[in-house]
């Protein structure tokens, strides 16, 4: 059984101790780290500086970042730090240390602790890879959403907007993640925020897509029609990831359909008011002719009636009967048609 | 417009005729200099400020174009002199910003009467006879050593400080932790500082300058000094006792004591 001294506990702790001084002289370090440098105390106390014993781009990063921090706020932790033992061997640590000062001021000692994180490290470089990974990806969608001629925008599955395009930011000339529920009535026609912001809140709860069609503000302060289109992107699960929303810019297209619609009203309009006055016309001229057939009509019926009281054969009042008969539909049918021209002609039938 | 001395984190303290600004290096940001800039506000209008993307700086003015090349940094020098209205100041600069105070100076002469060089160097890597102390796997391991200590640095926020320029304590709250607060923006300026080779600039500059040159500093050898003095018409050279790249915070009153000789008594 050991003495079992501080001496024996910094010795034997499971992590590495160095003391140094302000130009990196290393003035104490315990056994677990000279065994980690392959070294003894020999070689390495007085000796050597910690400098040294790490490798040139931790010297770089000690003198540029590490160093000035020490000085300024006294202490520094969790840094990563790659020693190299002196069989060149890189092994990777977690640094923290803290600063004993002069009266002055000026650093006196460096006090630090290394804790071996080489099996931590290969979890770090997997991690860092996937950042890396998921950067590039980031990138790629963002250089690919600022080639497109559309506006292109994504939101949270809450509905707030972490990405937009450089078409986005251009056409309303602004900062970047600066679009607030003030900014949208500013720039929607007013007619179209209303609608709009209903079918955006109905999808949102829904977890549907939506599209529609509306106008945006241009720089210039008037509106231009956008067809815009929202997709709710889902993981395997079906789980809401994001919202990508893209708008087109559709106004020629839709001023054009506006005019040929507007066209197309115009020449109806006039269509039926031209066979409104054909009708009328029509009518008129019924009316008027059957007016005048009518009169001969009443004579022949009135000069039936005075051969009906004249003695006349069997077959010739055979023949008057007929007459009679055929006269009366005559009759009739200009009654009938007199009648019609008569009536108002009613609109709805015209269209 | 935008406020410059809001934008670059600008704190004006001291008095006298002469204004002397201190520019930070890469890596960290204007309170690097509490142990030094202090001294000199007895005799100097002392100006401090962050590079845009550094410190408390507006992070939202940062933009890749403008910070892509060193003149993008020269120029926030350049801008907050035409703000306080400087003429012929004194312009420190550590590290990487010695090479930024030369661009700065070559474009506005009258702004500068002397610049200092705290550890300078106009190119990190190799090249012929030019030693510049660095290979790129010590660049490349660096990034990786970034990038394992950036892990928990979330991209999401960076939306969220970026849209929030009202909402400082966001970038604040990030920047206790560490000097620079975004990974993207620090790994740019770690690309614009090592990767720039500012070494043509040299003998074109007119303003005299001073190079303090440390000892044992991986990021700029002995020679490097020797160098700067050789190719820069004006330039003075005094190796340090201090060692390492930050000696204004390792060795503050040695730094002190060779800015005010200089000063004091050109070696012209």
């Amino acid at each position: 059984m050991p003495h079992i001294n501080g001496d024996y506990i910094l010795d034997n702790a499971p992590c590495g101790f160095i003391s140094f001084n302000a130009d990196g002289t290393i003035v104490q370090m315990n056994l677990i780290l000279l065994k980690w440098l392959n070294s003894t105390k020999e070689d390495i106390v007085l000796k050597k500086k910690f400098q040294d014993i790490i490798n040139k781009g931790s010297q770089l990063y000690f003198q540029m970042y590490v160093f000035p921090l020490l000085n300024m706020q006294g202490y520094i932790n969790e840094i990563s730090f790659s020693l190299v033992s002196s069989q060149n061997i890189n092994i990777s640590c977690l640094l923290n240390a803290s600063v004993i000062r002069n009266d002055d001021g000026t650093i006196h000692l460096i006090n630090a602790s290394l804790f071996n994180i080489t099996d931590r490290k290969k979890y770090e470089v997997e991690i860092l890879k996937a950042k890396n990974q998921a950067e590039q990806e980031k990138e790629r969608f963002e250089f690919l959403a600022n080639t497109l001629p559309n506006i292109v925008w994504t939101a949270l599955p809450s509905g707030e907007i972490n990405f937009q395009n450089d078409r986005y930011v251009e056409y309303f000339g602004l900062k970047r993640y600066q679009t607030t529920l003030s900014f949208y009535r500013n720039v929607l026609f007013p007619e179209d925020f209303r609608n709009t912001l209903g079918l955006w809140m109905k999808a949102r709860a829904e977890e549907k897509d939506f599209e529609c069609e509306l106008r945006l503000k241009t720089m210039h302060g008037t509106f231009n029609w956008f067809s815009v289109q929202v997709i709710s992107c889902r993981d395997k699960e079906g789980k809401l990831l994001m919202w990508l929303g893209s708008c087109t810019d559709i106004h020629v297209g839709k001023e054009k359909q506006l005019n040929v619609l507007k066209k197309l009203h115009q020449e109806l309009a006039n269509t039926s008011s031209i066979i409104e006055h054909n009708a009328q016309v029509l009518k008129e001229v019924a009316f008027a002719q059957s007016h005048l057939v009518r009169s001969p009509v009443s004579k022949i019926l009135g000069l039936i009636s005075l051969l009906k009281d004249r003695e006349v054969d069997e077959e010739t009042r055979f023949i008057i009967s007929l007459l009679t008969q055929s006269t009366e539909q005559l009759d009739s049918i200009i009654s009938e048609i007199v009648e019609k021209s008569h009536t108002a002609p009613e609109k709805d039938h015209v269209y | 417009m935008t406020d410059i001395l809001k934008r670059n984190n600008v704190t004006i303290k001291g008095s006298g005729a002469q204004t002397i600004i201190f520019a930070h290096g890469f890596g960290c940001d204007k309170n690097t200099w509490r142990n030094v800039a202090s001294a000199f506000e007895s005799n100097y209008r002392v100006v401090l400020f962050d590079y845009v993307g550094a410190g408390q700086s507006d992070l939202s003015s940062y933009n890749s174009k403008r910070y892509g090349t060193l003149n993008g940094y020269a120029e926030d020098i350049l801008d907050i002199c035409k703000t306080l209205d400087i003429k012929q100041s004194i312009l420190v600069g550590h590290s990487v910003s010695c090479m930024i105070a030369v661009l700065a100076a070559l474009r506005e002469p009258s702004f500068f009467s002397k610049l200092v060089f705290i550890s300078p160097s106009p190119y990190f890597f190799s090249d012929g006879d030019y030693n510049g102390g660095l290979e790129k796997q010590a660049i490349d391991e660096l990034f990786e050593m970034m990038d394992s200590n950036y892990l928990g640095w979330s991209s999401l926020m960076a939306p969220a400080i970026m849209g929030n320029p009202e909402r400082p304590e966001l970038g604040e709250e990030l920047s206790n932790s560490f000097c620079s607060t975004d990974p993207v923006i620090a790994r740019e300026f770690a690309k614009v500082t090592f990767y720039s080779d500012a070494r043509v600039n040299l003998p074109l500059l007119q303003v005299e300058s001073l190079t303090l040159q440390c000892s044992q500093d991986m990021l700029a050898p002995e020679e490097i000094g020797t160098y700067i003095q050789a190719n820069t018409p004006n330039n003075f050279l005094v190796n340090l006792a201090a060692t390492g790249h930050c000696p204004h915070l390792s060795a503050p009153e040695e730094i002190i004591s060779s800015i005010k000789a200089y000063l004091a008594a050109p070696l012209s």
